[in-house]
């Protein structure tokens, strides 16, 4: 079941969001503090209502907050990862929590959020191949690892035994679709008029709506106090 | 109305190309354009729409005249708003994961007012009836409702002249016959519809002249009433598929009594994903020689079967037996090769020869039988060439070869003649009777009832 | 053929493809080389530059304009920005430059010796992804560990590799390696799939 992204802020918001965020992890005089900008971000997600986002986001970072205490109080050491990526990620957590939503957000706003900042066609375009390129890549894999499969080429002998054949049958073909994807997406664009001149429109509006200015201003207001409060580097 | 004096095109890189070609296509007409692979079908379209030579370079002579005017001084994003272009596969042009914003995405380009590209997409999408699909992603469309999409994609701009590149290629028999629903409403709108294709017989009733490329040249016109009276030996010469519908060939049923030896047999294989149910009790059985036709509705589960026989899925309950033993899903690719409908990452290597070698050791008997094998399936003079640069028949033909030197018993194709002309689809229905020949069990997906008449001797219907 | 045009569609689409190719294919080495410490630190930048190095050519091979390197890096910089980093997004976009200057001359996209010299620059430049993020919250960590009652030295151990000017010479010397061999690979594929099959 896909995200519904009918609460979702609007792109401008979201930029403004992450940016916030992010000034608020790097100036923290006491990284410590960045708690409060995680749960911050989780109120960001619960407004949007993306409830599955918002599980996944609550597991993540219960485990790393566990991890850093068991490392704290407990002497528990890590075998696998190491403590430092620990204590990174879950610094960082609030970050992945707004740069997911941002990059998550339906393409159709961010492609009608650059056009109303009049980004040229170009770049309209490649953003929307950057959103085509997950899925379709996605399906391309699966069919060359089928191949593969029907092949031989996956065996557990094959593969220890030639494991620099077997990169180059997986990137060879891989790279082979990507050329001809490009060149398929390029006569899809052209022959529906993507190098005409002028500015390119969009289907969706960019309206800003209340709680988006709601948002922005919370954000301010978090962002001072945080930084007032907690003190600077 | 568009007009071609004497136009020739070679591609810089070679290849098939246009020789001497005058044509002219009046308003509202609809014309189809025939031909085997590689005789400029498709180069004919490109030099319509303008894509040869702006996009695909290479020399052109002769004059282009589109309305009046002469193409060569339209520009490529001027012309897209008169000549609209629906390709071969819908799945490799999209830009959006969601209907309205790929419908609305042409629009879009031109700067066109929101308000206006709303109308406009919203418009093209009940025209085409796609209203319920609005909330469905777009990659988890059907093959004729991607298709529709991008049909409506091309409606937004109201061109008046649709130019079709083997629209139905990737289409069941059930969405052909949408698709020509759709391809009657434009004519009836009034445009000027241009289709070059290989399956004839749902157009025969919507076109007024049929056009044959031979060898670059526009050698043959025929009339609706022309075509159909064409004897089959000439037509057969000329590699074109039948412009009739044929009927369903009466074949037995593949089931295998108990006492039979048989390579493959399925028991009651059920398969379910989600707590539906896709497979439900399936049951089917074949010996070392035959060809059975696994037939039905698009969606229904032939792929996912077809899996299942191959290892690539596990069933949820059943049973799967290979030469009397009961196989397990992790051992079942050992015996059973599976060619699947999207040619583009079944190869591995740089040459031909070195793609049917590849994990065999290389003794001289192996050798001999390569040599065979490709002087069998006509591919013995490409045997150094790089396999991604077959032709789409060229490619089915090498999948069957490599499934013949893996030496292993059970052969499954998936949709191996879509897309393919009647002479590319005679050489893949001999390369399975050689392979059943040399006792293969042979398994393939199709909907093509021209393959099915002429290669395959039992069905499974499901 | 001519440097200095314009960016055509298909110019944008098979960059922005091939660049996304790069970076996914990163991410995924870097992501099963975080298991480990030593695989981490050591081993998996070299990797991955020996891997992608067949991507990169193909790259600047296929689109042959000035800033396809530039733009491939300021993409991966983008990347670390979301995810944090941002720091890594003027540090690449320097390395973008110096290997545009790298391949600034008229012909350079079929001279395979001067996209290996620009591959080895990065190669060499790619530690950055390790060690930037390492200064940046070092002193984070440091405090951190000193209240966890880690070992001093086991959490120098940590950094070892960094601190010690033996193991850093080892590591530059692997990744810059690597990505020569790398290169000198992916040059071979370029003329014996690409460039046979007509597409450079």
């Amino acid at each position: 079941m896909h995200t519904v992204h009918t609460h979702d802020f609007a792109i401008l918001v979201k930029l403004w969001v992450v940016f916030c965020t992010m000034s608020c992890v790097f100036l923290a005089g006491d990284a410590h503090f960045t708690w409060t900008i995680t749960i911050m971000s989780f109120f960001y997600i619960v407004v949007q209502c993306k409830w599955k986002d918002l599980l996944g986001f609550v597991l993540f970072y219960s485990l790393t907050s566990l991890l850093l205490i068991l490392i704290r109080r407990y002497g528990f050491r890590m075998l696998i990862f190491s403590e430092f990526h620990v204590l990174v990620f879950w610094l960082m957590t609030s970050i992945f929590i707004v740069s997911w939503d941002l990059i998550t957000s339906p393409p159709g706003s961010v492609s009608a959020f650059l056009s109303r900042i009049r980004a040229p066609a170009g770049v309209i375009l490649g953003v929307l191949v950057i959103f085509r390129f997950f899925p379709t890549m996605k399906a391309e894999f699966r069919g060359l690892l089928e191949s593969m499969h029907n092949r031989g080429l996956m065996s557990v002998r094959q593969i220890l035994l030639h494991p620099v054949a077997i990169i180059e049958y997986i990137l060879m073909p891989m790279l082979m679709r990507c050329l001809q994807m490009a060149d398929q997406l390029s006569v899809s664009a052209i022959s529906r008029g993507i190098e005409a001149p002028g500015v390119r429109s969009s289907y969706y509006a960019t309206g800003m709506r209340l709680r988006d200015y709601a948002c922005i201003a919370t954000y301010i207001a978090f962002v001072s106090a945080f930084l007032i409060i907690g003190g600077f580097r | 109305m568009i007009e071609l004096r004497d136009v020739s095109f070679v591609y810089n890189g070679g290849g098939e190309c246009i020789r001497n070609i005058d044509l002219r296509i009046e308003d509202h007409e609809c014309v189809v354009i025939m031909g085997c692979s590689g005789n400029g079908k498709t180069t004919l379209t490109r030099l319509i729409n303008g894509l040869a030579p702006s996009y695909y370079p290479g020399k052109l002579t002769g004059e282009t005249i589109i309305n009046g005017k002469p193409a060569n001084k339209m520009l490529q994003w001027e012309r897209a708003q008169h000549i609209g272009s629906v390709f071969q596969d819908p799945k490799s042009q999209f830009f959006s994961s969601e209907l309205r914003g790929e419908i609305a995405f042409a629009c879009e380009n031109y700067g066109m007012n929101t308000g206006i590209v709303r109308v406009r997409t919203d418009a093209a999408i009940h025209d085409m009836k796609l209203t319920h699909l609005i909330e469905t992603p777009i990659d988890r469309l059907s093959n004729g409702e991607k298709q529709k999409t991008a049909i409506a994609s091309v409606n937004v701009l109201k061109p008046e002249v649709y130019v079709f590149d083997e629209p139905s290629a990737n289409l069941d028999n059930e969405a052909t016959e949408h698709l020509a629903q759709i391809i009657k409403q434009l004519k009836a709108q009034g445009h000027t519809l241009i289709i070059a294709e290989h399956r004839l017989h749902y157009l025969t009733d919507i076109a007024d002249r049929f056009l044959y490329l031979e060898n670059g040249r526009l050698t043959k016109s025929f009339t609706k009433e022309d075509l159909l009276a064409l004897p089959e030996a000439i037509r057969l010469k000329m590699g074109i598929r039948s412009p009739q519908k044929i009927d369903w060939p009466e074949l037995p049923r593949a089931e295998v009594a108990n006492d039979k030896i048989f390579s493959l047999k399925l028991e009651n294989i059920t398969y379910s994903l989600k707590k539906k149910d896709i497979l439900n009790s399936v049951s089917v059985a074949a010996c070392p020689g035959h060809i059975v036709a696994i037939t039905g509705k698009n969606g229904i589960g032939k792929t996912t079967l077809a899996k299942i026989m191959c290892g690539l899925l596990k069933e949820s309950s059943g049973k799967v037996f290979i030469m009397g033993n009961q196989v397990g899903v992790k051992h079942r690719w050992k015996y059973a090769w599976y060619s699947a409908n999207d040619t583009n990452t079944q190869f591995f290597t740089e040459s031909i020869v070195k793609e049917l070698l590849l994990l065999s050791v290389s003794t001289g008997a192996i050798k001999k039988h390569a040599r065979n094998v490709l002087k069998e399936f006509s591919l013995y003079e490409y045997k150094d060439r790089h396999p991604f640069t077959l032709s789409g028949g060229e490619k089915q033909r090498l999948s069957i070869a490599c499934g013949l030197l893996s030496n292993r018993d059970i052969m499954i194709l998936d949709e191996p003649t879509s897309g393919l002309d009647g002479r590319n689809m005679q050489i893949v229905s001999n390369a399975l009777k050689y392979a059943a020949a040399q006792g293969k069990t042979i398994f393939v997906i199709t909907h093509d009832v021209e393959l099915i008449a002429k290669a395959c001797d039992y069905y499974l219907n499901l | 053929m001519e440097n200095r045009s314009k960016w055509s569609v298909k110019d944008v689409v098979t960059t922005v493809l091939l660049s996304l190719m790069l970076i996914v294919v990163q991410f995924v080495i870097n992501m099963f080389g975080m298991v480990n410490n030593f695989v981490s630190m050591v081993l998996s930048v070299g990797i991955t530059c020996l891997i992608c190095a067949p991507i990169y050519f193909l790259l600047v091979r296929r689109v042959r304009k000035r800033f396809v390197s530039l733009v491939y890096m300021t993409l991966l910089g983008l990347v670390f920005l979301v995810m944090g980093n941002w720091y890594l997004l003027p540090y690449f976009m320097v390395v973008g430059v110096i290997c545009e200057i790298i391949l600034w001359k008229n012909g350079s996209y079929d001279n395979a010796k001067r996209i290996t010299v620009a591959w080895t620059v990065y190669s060499a430049l790619y530690i950055g992804v390790n060690v930037i993020p390492l200064w940046v919250f070092w002193d984070t960590f440091e405090n951190f560990a000193a209240s966890s009652g880690m070992n001093p030295e086991y959490v120098q151990s940590y950094i070892s590799y960094y601190s010690n000017t033996g193991w850093l010479i080892f590591i530059f010397i692997f990744t810059t390696a690597c990505g020569l061999i790398g290169s000198l690979i992916a040059s071979k594929m370029m003329s014996r799939h690409f460039e046979k099959a007509g597409m450079l």
